[in-house]
């Protein structure tokens, strides 16, 4: 899958499984950050993102805080699901 | 001078006045309709449970804004018969019953009906004491009588009471009041009408 489509793919799953209700995919983009700005995403989010990764991606996370730097971004974390989707491929 | 709102499925009513109405067939969006009714702005209330968001449109319309009370002497005290029976109900559902992953963290939180407490207290900034009990039967009075004793022992200069009951899209009930010192010489008198006139409720508490 393309990096950008991945992102894409990662945006709406993300919106959809945190009912962000308010937030039109459009004005997200790819560098904002998760966290705090951006997307204003809270710990508990975080792990709504780690659900989507095991059950749509099948990545088993072991340690979550080995996940903080991929999750800067939609793109830091589409690179992340690449990686490790490629590794188990 | 107290003021109140109470929620029933079809409308929300602001002391006398309804501010919000739906017809019967248009209930399924009740809650994100009043949302948008209101002109809200507050994306945490997509992620809460039905029945936090029955306390947070329910406490909308009474707080007074930022800075005209004082938080550290704002109490909350919120009682109920379904707690989030509802939201726990749907959680292991969701959870067992799929063979699919499909646990949500975020709705786990929400199988606690104290998270009402928290999440009005960080929209409203409350700080003072605040209690959820769960009743087995409609008890408008034991939330007089606890506030009057904050009151009393003046841990307390407002405070919001309310009883709220969510089991399910066409069962909801609430009642909301905002008080402050100078309403406890008629308190009594406030309770009676708030059990007379919102809904009966100690005869038609959702079952």
């Amino acid at each position: 899958m393309e990096k950008q489509q991945l992102v894409n793919e990662l945006k709406n799953k993300i919106i959809e499984q945190l009912n962000l209700v308010d937030i039109d995919p459009a004005t997200v983009n790819a560098n904002d950050p998760l966290f705090g700005e951006g997307l204003g995403l809270d710990s508990i989010d975080g792990l709504e993102i780690v659900v989507i990764l095991e059950r749509d991606y099948n990545i088993t996370i072991t340690e979550i805080e080995s996940l903080t730097p991929h999750f800067e971004s939609l793109t830091t974390l589409a690179e992340f699901v690449a990686a490790q989707t490629a590794v188990t491929a | 001078m107290a003021t109140y709102c109470s929620i029933q499925p079809n409308s929300i009513k602001h002391n006398d006045e309804c501010i919000f109405a739906v017809r019967p067939e248009e209930r399924e969006n009740f809650f994100l309709d009043a949302y948008r009714h209101f002109g809200l702005a507050y994306p945490k209330f997509h992620k809460m449970d039905r029945f936090c968001q029955l306390g947070f449109l329910t406490a909308l319309p009474i707080v007074p804004a930022a800075g005209k009370y004082d938080p550290a002497k704002t109490g909350l005290l919120i009682a109920s018969k379904s707690g989030s029976y509802f939201t726990d109900n749907h959680y292991f559902s969701r959870v067992f019953a799929e063979e699919k992953i499909n646990y949500s963290p975020a709705q786990f939180t929400y199988t606690l009906p104290s998270a009402v407490l928290g999440e009005l207290s960080i929209q409203h900034n409350f700080q003072g004491e605040n209690y959820l009990f769960l009743q087995s039967e409609y008890n408008f009075d034991l939330l007089r009588d606890y506030a009057k004793s904050l009151f009393h022992d003046q841990k307390l200069d407002t405070c919001l009471i309310g009883w709220m009951d969510y089991y399910g899209p066409d069962q909801f009930l609430s009642t909301f009041l905002w008080i402050d010192r100078s309403d406890l010489i008629n308190l009594d008198t406030i309770i009676l009408n708030i059990n007379k006139t919102c809904f009966d409720y100690g005869k038609a508490t959702v079952s």
